[in-house]
């Protein structure tokens, strides 16, 4: 008797989505925490700039 | 100060990252062949072991960079150290639930407390535990000592997990070498599959080495930041 080949798409679908949302979110996350230094950079050069005056 | 602009070699490393990648999902999708017993599922080993591979180089590479901290007590190696560990944590995690999702038809469960599942989970969880115990640690040479020395200790977790399926009585199929007979959703690679495979893993390395320099060059940023706000508070 021949078998059939299962249908398991849905799972290759779940599977990628994992892989590449995981992947997507570290790049974002390293996005964000540079922005985030950026900000606090520029934060401390305006308190030094005030503590000069 | 940190340039807040890409070195060049930077930006050809990620732009060829991002096109090996792109290609190699077209290969994953486009040119290997569908397997004949697990259908479409058997598409997620490509991507799963390529950042299995990637988790375990990267904990390599932080064992790698806590000798050459020890050694020359440059801070650099401790960034790369701390960075490795997180990047290797993420592929770590993706390889653990992508492997999860791929079982789920093949060995019609989500999870069993098989060896290479258990050792990559306590591999996963050594590392966890490194990044926050260093958190416990203020003063930046002790934890870059500390980091330093968990490294090359929990590097161990690497070659036991690799191994596991190869010394164990196992169900997790082995790629490279024989395996277990009790192993369930190998299969024969024909040429267009370990093209691909091969494929990946190259594109998963490169992709792991641009992610590397973007990690350490925000680690070196927060690291002046730091020592900008205990100048400003000291003086």
């Amino acid at each position: 008797m021949m078998e059939t080949t299962p249908d398991t798409t849905a799972y290759l679908i779940a599977g990628y989505s994992v892989i590449l949302g995981g992947l997507l979110l570290y790049v974002i996350s390293l996005m964000v925490r540079w922005r985030a230094l950026a900000r606090e950079e520029r934060v401390l050069a305006e308190i030094e700039r005030s503590e000069k005056k | 100060m940190i340039d807040q602009k890409w070195p060049l070699g930077l930006k050809i490393l990620t732009a060829t990252a991002a096109l090996l990648v792109f290609v190699a999902g077209c290969l994953v999708f486009l040119y290997a062949p569908r397997e004949i017993v697990m259908g479409e599922v058997q598409r997620v080993f490509y991507f799963h072991v390529a950042s299995a591979w990637v988790g375990m180089l990267s904990f390599v590479v932080a064992a790698v960079a806590g000798v050459m901290y020890l050694v020359r007590r440059t801070r650099t190696w401790d960034l790369v150290g701390v960075s490795s560990v997180e990047i290797g944590m993420v592929f770590g995690l993706i390889a653990i639930v992508s492997g999860s999702i791929w079982a789920r038809p093949v060995w019609n469960t989500w999870w069993t407390w098989d060896p290479r599942l258990v050792t990559t989970t306590i591999m996963e969880l050594v590392y966890a535990a490194y990044v926050l115990l260093r958190q416990g640690v203020e003063d930046p040479e002790r934890r870059a000592r500390f980091g330093a020395v968990y490294a090359i200790v929990g590097v161990l977790t690497v070659p036991i997990t690799f191994l596991s399926i190869r010394f164990l009585r196992t169900i997790h199929p082995v790629v490279i070498g024989s395996g277990d007979a009790a192993a369930q959703g190998g299969f024969d690679m024909t040429p267009p599959m370990l093209q691909t495979f091969l494929f990946s893993l190259l594109a998963f390395s490169v992709m792991y080495f641009a992610l590397l320099l973007h990690r350490v060059r925000l680690a070196r940023r927060a690291e002046a930041l730091e020592m900008r706000r205990a100048d400003l508070a000291m003086a």
